[in-house]
């Protein structure tokens, strides 16, 4: 077998050394792949794909599942991806956690629940229908568990704040991994996934669930010591602590927090988790969904700024000094600049582009997911932030 | 002037294809050990005649170690903690290439954000050879360009990733071979992002360079686990160290930059590993005889990097017939990146090659000659970390 093997290549050497004389050498270059679509500037450069929207759920009254076709795709569970929906002849980009399991697939699921006087959510939820196709770029995030990692696994969210979560949980598969959901909502009729979660917890042995509700009255225990129960009231740091009592793993050294839902519930348990001692490097949070919040949906080319001198430092003392073009956020200005600032979302969602401010003064579209302590050490989001006058600006490389 | 004459009746293509024939017999007719042109000299023939890595099917290379099984998992620790603290090190220092910024779109034509500034290759200086280039001309040679370094990059990383495997299994030491376990990772991390960023920003993929071919073919087979190290570890780990370091300096694109920061701390580490490995075995294991022998083999190796990384893959696609191969070897080698790419290469290869013992003062004239003595007083790997080598690349663009 060898010898023929040796007899096939010294034939190829021939064919080759003969067809290189004839002035036939080998091609250059090997493959081409298809040309993309560019755009030079960060703020532009999430080109998206097309998605097609197969299939409709309605989880809840305010909330439904959108099926999407996207072509290939492969993502984690916790990840996101970002829609440009058309609504009344503007586009406006949103994030939303892909809510089925991860995996390299043709099809994801996006949950959207409606938020009173979100344009973008009350249109998803009310309008949209079979067919409907909108660009999707990604998918982004890094609010996923960490490969390797061997442990229990603590999800708090509330309301939509579920989607991550539920990727999470349905990408474990049928298996015993130790895992509690701390769920908060209004009432029964308004918890998403609701019955998909209460089957969940029949086939993971190790899954339990545990609900904070606001229209109980009291807390309601679980039958013959089930996994599922429900705890009275909204979900603030004391119901947090209460239901954390509950959790027999919480103290469990390699147990990992994910955080998701609005920012008072990720206030309240990330209060109560550092006054347990869990150390803050064991806790995920995503914070996209502020955005949601924000009514208008079309701020980000609302903001005038003239032109003003930026200079940015970057990590290893290096200094960049430009002119940013009117209108432009600090993010493109440091990437035209040539300084690879990291980002994400490029839309205020995710925390990915904060730099320091260390002089002058920038407008920010707001709401943004900047935290209260990140504005008090004078953070700022790179990707939504404008120079109102000269400013210097620290950039993470 | 008899060969001018006998070429000048030649096709463009049939000249280029024999001059690269005369190119790859004066390679290696003029190296000086006998016992350096017999460890050579077979992947010579096979990478810079037969072109064995571009004849368009899978190049089986035979290799031939030995692997050192340890039944007692003996650890140096007792005398030195280097190669533990390396593989502790090279632990906590895994990402994954998913996690690069891969949403930025790259336009590698782009003169705004260019992947490889025009000052790499001052291509005014064509006009000299009477070309003029257009400035879509300009951005196609340079998007060519970087699109070749990446390609070499990733076939040089394709070699890292076996030739890591192999001495993982050859290392006598269960410290070292712990160590290489890491770079196993490393190395293919780095194909899959280098691959994905061919693929998908430079859409382009290039034939693996002859002389790259030679020396990976080489180390492939040469059974003496040293070698193994001196080549990969040393040689063109340095190589890489050099090309990356220059790129990373060059480009603005933060999507590579990014990337090849990465890369570059994991480089380090490989670099610092066959240092670590290989200066007590050069003093102590070695004879003189087999000493010289490496020293000579890595001198032959320096002067193959210094000479032959000319890109003539690109000279093919574009300029046959335009200019004659010589007039682009003078081209290429005179550039300013070229330069600069030399020079960050050699700084880092002399003092790691000092360090490990293989500048006796019976080479130094030969290095003289070849004008590579000034970068031999710099740090070696054990002196500088990947953090440094970034720090100073930040510094210095």
């Amino acid at each position: 077998m060898q010898t023929i093997g040796h007899v096939r290549q010294w034939v190829r050497d021939a064919v080759h050394a003969s067809r290189r004389l004839r002035g036939e050498g080998p091609p250059p270059v090997t493959s081409t792949f298809e040309t993309r679509r560019h755009a030079p500037s960060a703020a532009a450069a999430l080109v998206g794909r097309d998605a097609t929207v197969v299939a409709i759920i309605r989880r809840t009254p305010d909330a439904v599942t959108l099926r999407l076709s996207t072509g290939p795709i492969s993502f984690r569970a916790g990840q996101f991806v970002t829609l440009a929906v058309p609504v009344l002849g503007r586009v406006h980009r949103r994030n939303y956690s892909v809510s089925c399991a991860e995996g390299a697939v043709t099809e994801v699921e996006i949950t959207v629940k409606r938020v009173p006087g979100g344009v973008v959510s009350t249109y998803l939820c009310a309008h949209a229908k079979v067919g409907d196709r909108f660009a999707v770029e990604g998918p982004h995030g890094s609010f996923v568990r960490p490969v390797g990692h061997v442990g229990p696994l603590v999800l708090v969210g509330a309301g939509s704040g579920v989607t991550p979560l539920y990727s999470i949980l349905l990408s474990l598969g049928a298996s015993d991994q130790e895992i509690a959901l701390l769920y908060g909502n209004r009432s029964a009729e308004a918890t998403i996934f609701r019955d998909e979660l209460a089957a969940l917890v029949l086939t993971q042995p190790g899954f339990r669930v545990l609900h904070a509700r606001e229209d109980l009255a009291a807390d309601v225990a679980p039958h013959a010591g089930g996994p599922t129960r429900a705890f009275a009231g909204r979900m603030d740091a004391q119901v947090l602590a209460r239901m954390l009592d509950a959790v027999p793993f919480v103290s469990a050294p390699t147990a990992l927090f994910f955080l998701c839902g609005p920012a008072p519930v990720r206030t309240a348990a990330r209060e109560v988790l550092a006054a347990r001692g869990i150390p803050g490097g064991r806790i995920l949070e995503e914070r996209y969904n502020a955005q949601d919040d924000r009514t208008d949906g079309e701020s980000r080319s609302g903001i005038d700024t003239p032109a003003q001198p930026v200079t940015f430092k970057a990590m290893g003392g290096r200094t960049v000094s430009l002119t940013l073009l009117p209108g432009e956020t600090l993010l493109a200005g440091a990437t035209r600049g040539g300084l690879a600032a990291p980002f994400s979302c490029a839309m205020g969602g995710c925390g990915e582009c904060r730099m320091r401010l260390c002089s002058g003064e920038v407008v920010m579209e707001e709401p943004n997911c900047l935290l209260p302590d990140e504005r008090a050490r004078g953070e700022i989001l790179g990707c939504v932030a404008r120079p109102r006058e000269a400013c210097v600006v620290e950039v993470r490389t | 002037m008899i060969k001018e004459r006998l070429l000048s009746v030649l096709t463009p293509k049939v000249r280029n294809q024999v001059e690269s024939y005369v190119d790859a017999a004066h390679v290696l007719t003029t190296m000086k050990d006998p016992r350096v042109l017999a460890a050579l000299g077979p992947s010579g023939a096979r990478g810079l005649l037969l072109q064995r890595g571009k004849q368009g099917v899978v190049t089986h290379a035979r290799a031939s170690y030995e692997a050192a099984f340890d039944w007692q998992y003996r650890s140096d620790h007792a005398t030195s903690t280097e190669m533990h603290d390396l593989y502790v090190r090279a632990k906590q220092g895994q990402w994954d290439g998913d996690s690069l910024p891969w949403h930025i779109d790259v336009d590698p034509e782009s003169p705004e954000v260019p992947v490889l500034p025009e000052s790499f290759i001052a291509p005014e200086r064509l006009d000299a050879l009477g070309i003029h280039l257009s400035e879509r001309e300009k951005r196609q040679v340079l998007h060519s360009l970087a699109a070749w370094m990446l390609s070499q990059f990733l076939h040089g990383e394709q070699g890292a990733l076996f030739a890591a495997a192999q001495v993982t299994a050859s290392i006598p030491v269960f410290d070292g071979k712990l160590y290489g376990s890491t770079q196993v990772v490393d190395e293919g991390r780095h194909v899959e992002v280098f691959h994905r960023y061919l693929t998908e920003k430079m859409c382009k993929l290039y034939q693996v360079n002859d002389n790259l071919f030679t020396i990976i073919d080489a180390l492939m087979t040469d059974s003496r686990w040293d070698m193994k190290f001196l080549g990969m570890q040393i040689m063109v780990e340095g190589l890489a160290l050099g090309a990356f370091g220059t790129l990373y300096r060059e480009s603005k694109e933060p999507l590579l930059r990014q990337l090849l920061k990465q890369v570059i701390l994991d480089e380090a580490r490989h670099v610092h590993y066959g240092v670590i490995a290989l200066k007590d075995h050069i003093a102590r294991e070695l004879s003189p005889r087999e000493r010289s022998e490496r020293e000579s083999w890595a001198f032959e190796v320096a002067v193959l990097m210094k000479n032959r990384f000319l890109a003539f893959e690109v000279y093919e696609e574009h300029f046959v017939g335009r200019m004659s191969r010589a007039d682009w070897t003078s081209f290429v080698s005179e550039s300013p990146g070229m330069r600069r790419f030399r020079t960050v290469m050699f700084e880092r290869l002399m003092p790691n090659l000092r360090t490990i013992g293989l500048l006796s003062p019976e080479i130094i004239p030969h290095y003289e000659q070849a004008g590579l003595l000034p970068f031999a007083h710099g740090k070696s790997a054990c002196e500088l970390s990947g953090q440094d080598m970034v720090k100073e690349l930040d510094s210095a663009a």
